[in-house]
């Protein structure tokens, strides 16, 4: 009789054990999903490692049309001499979630202290940028001279990067490293 | 002699009666191919793509993917068609903020100026640029998301700036003025089919732009087709008496 006991109670330990396991591995699937998921990074070819002179600052942006008398200039120059870099290029567009995306570039350089340098859509007709990139406002990361990726103004796929500070923050980490 | 002579006259009358026939027929059928002509070309009117909106942001402003600023070129100049421009002249808002111009800097040949905050508030404005005109409008979007016109010849107006039977062709600085443009009128009845958001001048690359700031910064206004809409000789609606 005892034997019998101590079988069925193992038994139940058995049970309990494997329904705790069940639950358990439910919950750390909802959990990566939930938690995970926010900052599951996009799958991009290549990466930028920003420079320090980008890292750690006041979250300025650089406007080239203040530090430079010719901006396209100095911005060719800079593809020039290989440097990498982050652009940003705003086109003044008057209503609905493109018009806040500007806003939402601002912050992040000011929550994330770093630096992009920024154009206004006046000049870059004029410069190298625009045989690459053809529909603004966009974020260009430069590498060594060259575009490695932008923001597609045109694309359904990144639509979602445009219309939230998160959605932005995804793509930008997904890109740089800082 | 004389049967000869009047044979003769009788031949030369008969040649100068079918010289005068064929004469006829010639003017007949130069006419006949001219009217031909007028009505063949009045109907070589090429095909417009149905209005297909925009992959990607763009699309999210209603801006047409196949008739838009790369190809517009291409269906200017229609007899079925009217083309407007949704901007303002100067613009209180301050564009300036997010990197645009407040003026009207140029716009493309044949599109002729109504400006939308004159037919109803623009929403969604970003903050940055602040308010822009706020004076009166031709309707208004009540608190229960209805339409109202602010007076009597409100759809009159629409009708004669966009008329129904006609393509209408959108456009404004970056697309989104044309965007509400087009859905007012869809929602006041008008045929979604025939109105193409063409999208914004910023992107225009064809032969057809004409600049209003020169060099020097100043603005030549006086090149714009400019429908003004005088509120003053309107008839407001009072809608308690409705």
């Amino acid at each position: 009789m005892p034997k019998t006991n101590s079988k069925t109670s193992n038994k139940k330990l058995i049970i309990i054990a494997i329904a705790t396991l069940v639950v358990l591995a439910v919950f750390g699937f909802v959990f990566y999903k939930v938690l995970g998921g926010a900052s599951q990074k996009i799958e991009v070819e290549e990466t930028l490692l920003l420079d320090a002179e980008y890292k750690n600052t006041d979250g300025q942006q650089i406007e080239l049309a203040e530090v430079s008398e010719d901006p396209v200039a100095t911005l060719d120059q800079m593809f020039e001499d290989k440097k990498s870099f982050v652009l940003y290029v705003s086109l003044p567009i008057c209503n609905g979630d493109a018009a806040k995306f500007k806003q939402y570039v601002l912050d992040f350089q000011h929550r994330e202290k770093v630096s992009f340098y920024y154009l206004t859509s006046d000049y870059i007709k004029d410069s190298l940028v625009y045989e690459t990139v053809k529909y603004f406002p966009s974020v260009i990361i430069v590498k060594e001279g060259k575009i490695i990726n932008y923001l597609k103004y045109d694309s359904d796929e990144d639509v979602e990067f445009y219309k939230s500070y998160d959605g932005f923050s995804k793509w930008f980490k997904s890109n740089v490293e800082y | 002699m004389t049967k000869n002579s009047s044979s003769d006259s009788a031949l030369k009358v008969g040649f100068r009666s079918l010289i005068a026939v064929a004469l006829g027929v010639i003017v007949m059928l130069v006419l006949v191919l001219c009217i031909t002509k007028v009505l063949f070309d009045a109907e070589k009117l090429s095909e417009i793509p149905a209005p297909t909106v925009s992959e990607g942001m763009r699309g999210e402003l209603g801006i047409d993917k196949n008739v838009n600023e790369k190809t517009i070129d291409m269906f200017l100049g229609r007899s079925d068609s009217v083309y407007r421009d949704m901007r303002l002249l100067v613009d209180p808002a301050n564009y300036e903020e997010i990197g645009g111009d407040k003026y009207l800097s140029g716009f493309v040949d044949g599109f002729e100026v109504v400006p939308l905050p004159y037919i109803i508030k623009p929403e969604g404005l970003p903050e940055a640029v602040g308010k822009s005109y706020e004076g009166k409008a031709l309707y208004t979007r009540l608190a229960d998301g209805t339409l109202a016109p602010n007076y009597i010849e409100s759809k009159q107006i629409l009708e004669d700036l966009f008329p129904q039977d006609k393509n209408i062709f959108l456009m404004c600085g970056g697309g989104g003025y044309a965007g509400m443009m087009k859905s007012l009128l869809v929602e006041l009845g008008w045929d979604s089919e025939k109105i193409w958001n063409v999208g914004g001048f910023w992107y225009y690359e064809g032969n057809n732009k004409i600049d209003i700031k020169d060099e020097d910064g100043n603005y030549a206004f006086w090149k714009v087709n400019y429908h003004l809409i005088d509120f003053d000789n309107l008839t407001e609606r009072r809608y308690a008496e409705d």
